[in-house]
């Protein structure tokens, strides 16, 4: 995996997951205002960026312990982790098979959920994918290439276009259908959700329902902003409530630890 | 959103009656990206280069400007008024299809706004004209008074003063359109010798600017008689008078930022890179880079400038040196809840540094220096900072006495 570090070498780690058909450097910008406090670690998620294929047809749980076994490798016991759009349905799943490692969640955007769509929304939809079915029949039938040529070029979603025929149109395919709910559900670790209010890709009733999927949740609407709400000057919005998250739970830990040694002094 | 009734709305006023109208909308919307949205809710508010001013959520989208005039009907017409405790702005004109929708004001011709935010640069914006209205209105409001804000937009009148506080400035000649005018049909001839006979200025090259605007606009190096006349017409073009500086043959241009935290603290230093060497022009400040992804705005305005910040092979006591003096004009200057930058030049040759001018509204609000200060500052933390300063000096004003009385007339 190409991954690179930024920021203070001595501060908390902070690893850093991009969003499908983007890389590490969709979050550098962000990551280098964090890491004046953090010490960043950028991965170029398998397949995407500068990293080589994934070796199957991989679904989140794959990528999560590609990720925990990155964080192994490096000798991070426990860090913080921070997932944009599908690089957030894999925080969510490392978190909840790896909770130990995991100190604290941000969630930019996060998928998993599934889409609430209009019934004619619905029908279309089937549509399209039986109508897929049938080019596929045709195609392999008359030996010809209409799926590639055709369909895809009017049915396919923009991720489907720009993912790479082949392995990673069959990923896409395979998380873009997940659901994280049973895995949100487990997180109990301090978590950060943070949404543009005019998100399409993720609309705002995914933030406010992993708001009541994960307890120990805060969720910031950012008006205004859309599915990247990190980009340009946005990168400071975001840096400054991802700062305050970890830097309010950093001071409420220490007052824990120091309540308890209080507590263990006077016992 | 939580705390949505507690949030302070926040005006951020752009655009303006200036050359640098555009740069002031760069900067604007900026500005609203980057601001706390939990703590307040910015709301835009445009002044057209006609002088009127707009309210609504769609001058948040660049295409608004592209589509001017027909765009305006997208927005509501506002002002406002010298009167002191209205509490907004006047609605002049409400457009039924603006966002915040006129619903939402209903019964009320006043939309609330408890403090005031500028960004605008130049002329009417930056030189003290808008302050004198917020101070009229009586209302809490970012950046620097009345007083503070017309000397330091005055190239010649803020050097005289930092020179009187100890800070080195290159000389200066000022000269008044209306001089220029004049002597037209006599090829500038007085002018010129007026000029050529000071002190310091018997030897080409000599720099001629506009004496109050920023952004390189005007700007021109005279290297013989025929350019500076040329020059000195070009200059006053632009503004009622001009300003004639000997010019550094060995200099590099170096910047600082300085912001009103409670304390008066200063950024790193930049060197500002020119395209073809020499001196910046408005197109190394703002067009270099050709065509921009459109929305892409932190890599708009200054910020896109390129530019080497705390250069490392940069003399320490210059550097320190900068910091120093510009907290020094900014506090001779007397800036108050404000964030400047102020252009130093430093002479090669002898190794002096110059105090050249001040910027009272900084493209970008030089956000991208505080970034990179130790420690670092968030374009969002300034932001608050700024409010959170203007609001204090609001209320220090607020507790000074002034009595109103009819006693003298009926004594």
């Amino acid at each position: 995996m190409n991954t690179i570090k930024i920021g203070k070498s001595d501060g908390y780690p902070l690893i850093m997951l991009h969003g499908w058909g983007q890389s590490l450097q969709s979050l550098k910008p962000l990551a280098e205002l964090l890491g004046n406090y953090c010490q960043v670690h950028l991965i170029d998620l398998p397949g995407f960026g500068q990293s080589p294929l994934p070796e199957a047809d991989w679904n989140t749980l794959q990528y999560a312990e590609a990720i925990f076994d990155y964080a192994q490798s490096q000798g991070l016991k426990q860090f913080d982790i921070l997932g944009h759009s599908f690089g957030g349905s894999i925080a969510i799943r490392l978190a909840s098979q790896h909770e130990k490692a995991i100190n604290r969640l941000v969630l930019i955007g996060a998928r998993g959920l599934p889409r609430q769509s209009k019934f004619t929304q619905k029908l279309y939809f089937s549509f399209v994918k039986y109508l897929s079915k049938l080019v596929k029949l045709t195609d392999k039938i008359l030996n010809c290439q209409i799926y590639e040529k055709y369909f895809i070029a009017k049915f396919g979603s923009r991720d489907y276009k720009n993912a790479s025929p082949g392995r990673m149109r069959n990923i896409l395919v395979k998380t873009v259908t997940e659901n994280t709910i049973a895995s949100a559900q487990k997180i109990l670790k301090p978590t950060l959700l943070l949404w543009g209010e005019d998100d399409t890709e993720t609309p705002i009733y995914m933030a406010q329902k992993y708001h009541e999927l994960i307890k120990n949740s805060k969720l910031i609407i950012l008006p205004a902003k859309d599915h990247f709400p990190f980009n340009d000057v946005g990168s400071h919005l975001c840096a400054h409530y991802i700062l305050n998250f970890l830097s309010a739970d950093n001071q409420k830990k220490q007052f824990q630890i120091q309540a308890e040694a209080k507590h263990n002094a006077t016992v | 959103m939580t705390n949505q009734e507690k949030r302070k709305n926040i005006a951020i006023l752009f655009g303006g009656r200036s050359v640098e109208h555009e740069i002031s909308i760069i900067t604007g919307l900026q500005l609203i990206k980057a601001i706390d949205t939990e703590k307040y809710c910015p709301i835009p508010v445009y002044i057209a280069p006609n002088g009127k001013w707009y309210l609504g959520d769609k001058l948040l989208d660049r295409n608004f400007y592209k589509n001017m005039p027909k765009s305006l009907s997208s927005v509501h017409e506002v002002v406002l008024l010298p009167i002191p405790d209205i509490g907004g702005l006047a609605v002049l004109q409400a457009n039924a299809n603006a966002l915040p929708n006129p619903e939402s004001y209903k019964g009320k011709d006043i939309i609330a706004i408890d403090l005031y935010f500028p960004a605008f640069h130049g002329s009417y914006g930056e030189d003290g004209c808008i302050q004198g209205l917020f101070e009229l209105a009586n209302i809490p409001y970012v950046g620097s008074d009345v007083l503070s804000s017309s000397i330091g937009m005055s190239k010649y009148h803020c050097k005289k003063l930092v020179e009187a506080h100890g800070i080195s400035v290159l000389p200066s000649i000022l000269i008044s359109k209306e001089e220029i005018q004049k002597n037209l049909g006599h090829n500038l001839a007085n002018v010129r010798s007026k000029i050529l006979k000071t002190k310091d200025f018997d030897k080409f090259p000599l720099f001629i600017k506009p004496a109050t605007l920023g952004s390189s606009i005007g700007i021109a190096k005279a290297i013989d008689e025929p350019s500076l006349d040329a020059a000195l017409v070009q200059a006053a073009k632009y503004d009622t008078a001009v300003i004639i500086e000997p010019c550094l043959d060995n200099k590099i241009e170096i910047n600082v930022s300085v912001l009103d935290q409670g304390e008066i603290t200063a950024s790193v230093v930049e060197i500002p890179v020119a395209a073809a060497g020499g001196e910046l022009t408005y197109e190394d400040k703002y067009m270099r880079g050709g065509s921009k992804k459109s929305g892409d705005l932190s890599q708009s305005g200054m910020a896109n400038l390129a530019r080497i910040i705390d250069p490392q092979d940069l003399d320490p006591s210059i550097k320190s040196l900068a910091q120093e003096n510009a907290v020094k004009a900014y506090k001779a200057i007397g800036c108050s809840a404000a964030v400047v930058r102020i252009d130093f030049m430093l002479d090669l040759n002898s190794n002096t540094l110059y105090f050249n001018e001040i910027n009272l509204l900084p493209g970008s609000l030089a956000f991208y220096l505080w970034v990179k200060s130790n420690p670092q500052m968030l374009y969002t933390d300034m932001i608050t900072k700024l409010i959170e300063q203007a609001e204090a000096r609001h209320i220090l004003k607020l507790s000074t006495l002034r009595e109103i009385g009819f006693k003298a007339l009926f004594k």
